[in-house]
């Protein structure tokens, strides 16, 4: 198995309350992985472990461990910037930065001590095409991102994270704000990243996770009940709770 | 935990309620031919032709409940299943229907359904009854286990089937054309009742399918 991650044993505390409670998953590379579950189970607290999201929260302490490339990911002396860098993350609702289309995806490179003109050209123009928004924004790079539609900015934001050439990218409901057209746009667009990136998103749309992802995990109130193949849980769930979950009988 | 999808439930369950009165009305056009071989009754023989048109209605009503299902609902796990096994279970359902009117057919055009003939031709036509009584029955309730009796059953008619078709071959070679005319003729209805029991057995590979998901072949 190629995995890029290995979680195990992972626990994690908002103060005394247990948002995980002692998840093993592994992340396979060059896969799409769906977390589903209903609200507040979750799923937005374990994906952003994956990138030390959380450190940024006073309250939540983490136990157990996660492994990238096999190396624990909350040691004292990991890079956790570099982390960043590899394990990049595109959020719910589409938050370019007030500027350019261009400078939106150049901002990360630039950062990173970029400097070279030709370079972040070829940088911006390829990102933006595997973002599939390159021909939609090539004669109006330097426009405001403002001005793009909402699937147009979560394109961006795509393009922003590719930028920064990560492994993996981390998407937490990329499509909850968007309307089907735009929606489809982007899982089109997982569906082709994949063949480069490693892929984690977390949706609330079973349809979603059936059509764009290769492996499907399900978790209920901190708990991660099943995670197995999409095609698998989609047809013959093992657990129930996770039957009654993607039937829709709760939730 | 609240329960959801009411309404899709309620669906569901009418069109499992559709394929159960499917079953119905063919085990009930078998039990009918059975007495028109019996009595020689063609009149009982045209009804069972009239109640095949019927049968075939519900199976298209079964569909198209079904495909509507399929696309406005997304069905998955073992809804999804459930579906795919109501469209499966009604197409071998309808095929059955089919060989209760091919023999009707025969009885019909034949004057001469012969008396030597009868005995084991119901006794395999009895067989097939009973199979398809049970596989009903373990479709209403999903009980694997019997569905699995019923296909294992399925070997003793091939078994009945062929011995039988044997003897009625010794009966065909016979110089009177007449004679031999007949014994073609019951041999047909053999292979009706045949196959009658052939599509119980799928129905009990979906059944199997339905309650655990795997596909399986029974025979
Ligand atoms: N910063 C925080 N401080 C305290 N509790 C939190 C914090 N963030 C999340 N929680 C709690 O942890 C649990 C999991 O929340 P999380 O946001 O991970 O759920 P989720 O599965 O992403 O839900 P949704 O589908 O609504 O986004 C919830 O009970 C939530 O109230
Ligand atoms: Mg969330």
């Amino acid at each position: 198995m190629n995995n890029v991650f290995n979680i195990k044993n992972l626990d994690l505390f908002y103060d005394d309350f247990q948002a995980l409670k002692n998840i093993d998953l592994d992340v396979e590379k060059n896969k799409v992985t769906a977390l589903i579950g209903p609200s507040g189970c979750g799923k937005s607290t374990f994906i952003r472990c994956l990138n030390r999201m959380n450190d940024l929260i006073p309250s939540c302490k983490i136990e157990g461990n996660i492994q990238y490339h096999k190396e624990d990911i909350y040691d004292d002396n990991y890079d956790v910037i570099g982390l960043r860098t590899d394990v990049g993350m595109v959020f719910q609702s589409p938050n370019p930065f007030p500027m350019s289309i261009y400078d939106n995806v150049a901002y990360g490179p630039r950062c990173a001590g970029n400097k070279n003109k030709d370079k972040l050209d070829k940088i911006v123009e390829n990102s933006l095409k595997k973002a599939a928004l390159y021909d939609e924004v090539k004669d109006r790079m330097n426009d405001s991102a403002m001005g793009l539609s909402g699937g147009q900015q979560q394109r961006l934001c795509i393009a922003r994270a590719i930028a920064m050439e990560p492994e993996v990218i981390l998407m937490d409901e990329p499509t909850s704000a968007l309307d089907p057209i735009a929606t489809l746009k982007i899982e089109e667009l997982i569906n082709d990243l994949k063949e480069n990136y490693t892929i984690v998103i977390v949706t609330h749309s079973m349809q979603q996770a059936a059509r764009i992802s290769d492996k499907t995990a399900f978790f209920l109130m901190g708990e991660l009940i099943e995670v197995d193949e999409t095609d698998k849980i989609f047809t013959q769930p093992s657990n129930q709770k996770t039957e009654d979950y993607i039937t829709g009988r709760f939730g | 935990m609240t329960p959801n999808r009411k309404h899709f439930m309620d669906e569901l369950d009418d069109l499992n309620a559709k394929v159960v009165k499917m079953g119905f009305e063919v085990f009930s056009s078998f039990q009918n031919i059975i007495k028109a071989i019996e009595h020689k009754d063609n009149e009982l023989a045209n009804e069972i032709m009239e109640k095949d048109k019927y049968i075939n209605e519900l199976e298209v009503s079964i569909n198209v409940d079904a495909y509507l299902l399929i696309a406005k609902q997304c069905p998955v796990a073992s809804d999804l299943r459930r579906i795919i096994s109501a469209l499966k279970i009604s197409n071998d359902l309808e095929r059955i229907g089919d060989y209760a009117v091919n023999i009707a057919k025969y009885l019909v055009k034949t004057k001469t359904f012969v008396d030597r003939f009868l005995d084991s031709t119901i006794s395999l036509a009895k067989k097939v009854l009973v199979m398809l009584e049970d596989i009903l029955e373990a479709f209403s309730k999903e009980n694997v286990e019997k569905a699995i009796n019923v296909s294992e059953f399925d070997e003793k008619i091939d078994k009945e089937y062929k011995e039988t078709v044997k003897l009625f071959i010794q009966n065909a070679k016979s110089d009177d054309e007449e004679k031999s005319e007949e014994a073609m003729r019951s041999i047909l209805v053999l292979k009706q009742l045949e196959r009658a029991g052939d599509h119980i057995t799928n129905i009990a590979e979906n059944i199997v399918y339905l309650v655990n998901g795997k596909r399986v072949e029974l025979d």
